[in-house]
């Protein structure tokens, strides 16, 4: 019978209570980022209701404009509403950032999950188990602020 | 006569951006949810120009440019990728698919306007 080391039993016991907290709180910030979409999912549709309030406004505002021989009132409005065009896409953007943050949450469950089962043996045996590769997903936002992005012509 | 933009985006509030935007020009546009869509409305219209993004569901910007450029009736038709990528090492796989331009968002309405009235055939 084979006499397993006792530092191999510590360690696999350390192990096992940190994979238990991780997961807890990969748990939580899996939630806190779900609750994080429903909310910008909602902030956009309001948001987004409101602009295409302000667009038929604006149309609006262009007939009338046009028989008062006035465009400025219009022009400030249709200046805002292209600034607005240009800040509603944080929610793409946003939205791609919250994937990727929960790709990242996916890869870290399946990296603790995999030190759940350490198997029975020595130290080092308990050592090449816990060594193991993982692979990063690469984030498609590099955008931090809202700033108009680059335009190129090939 | 009236052109017509095919605008690929799974962002809804991106398409009704694109929408809104190309539409204020007097552009007829018509709007997929991912690659695969676009390319079965690419090949139900025929459209002047095709705006895609390119992380989407399905089938991917590349993928539908790739797509597209296998197709005769869009050999030479402009196509604008509008994405949050930014590497060189995407714009140039973008390039060597047969990409026209590219965009990275946010983009500004007025500058879209001049890229597309630039390059609309």
């Amino acid at each position: 019978m084979q006499i397993e080391d006792p530092i191999a039993i510590h360690m696999r016991s350390f192990v096992s209570r940190y994979v238990e907290a991780h997961r807890v709180e990969a748990q939580g910030v899996r939630a806190e980022l779900d609750q994080l979409g429903s909310l910008l999912n909602d902030a956009v549709a309001r948001l987004s209701a409101s602009f295409e309030t302000m667009c038929l406004l604006s149309a609006g505002l262009q007939r009338v404009e046009a028989q008062a021989d006035d465009s400025a009132p219009f022009e400030k409005l249709q200046g805002r509403l292209n600034e607005a065009a240009t800040a509603l896409q944080f929610h793409d953007i946003a939205t791609q950032i919250l994937a990727q943050s929960l790709k990242r949450i996916e890869l870290i469950e399946q990296m603790t999950g995999s030190l759940r089962h350490l198997p029975d043996g020595s130290l080092d045996d308990l050592t090449k188990e816990l060594v193991f590769s993982t692979t990063r997903g690469s984030n498609p936002v590099t955008q931090s602020r809202m700033t108009v992005g680059a335009v190129e012509l090939f | 006569m009236q052109k017509t933009i095919l605008a690929v985006d799974d962002s809804p509030s991106i398409r009704k951006m694109v929408q809104f935007i190309l539409k204020q020009d007097g552009y007829d546009v018509i709007e997929a949810v991912d690659g695969q869509d676009g390319l079965e409305k690419a090949m139900a219209c025929k459209a002047d120009l095709v705006l895609t993004d390119q992380n989407m569901p399905r089938k991917d910007g590349l993928a539908l440019i790739q797509s597209l450029r296998a197709l005769p009736q869009y050999r030479s038709v402009p196509i604008l990728m509008l994405t949050t990528e930014s590497s060189d090492e995407m714009k140039a796989k973008g390039r060597a698919a047969g990409a026209t331009g590219w965009l990275v968002k946010p983009f500004d309405p007025k500058r879209l306007l001049d890229v597309v009235r630039k390059v609309i055939l």
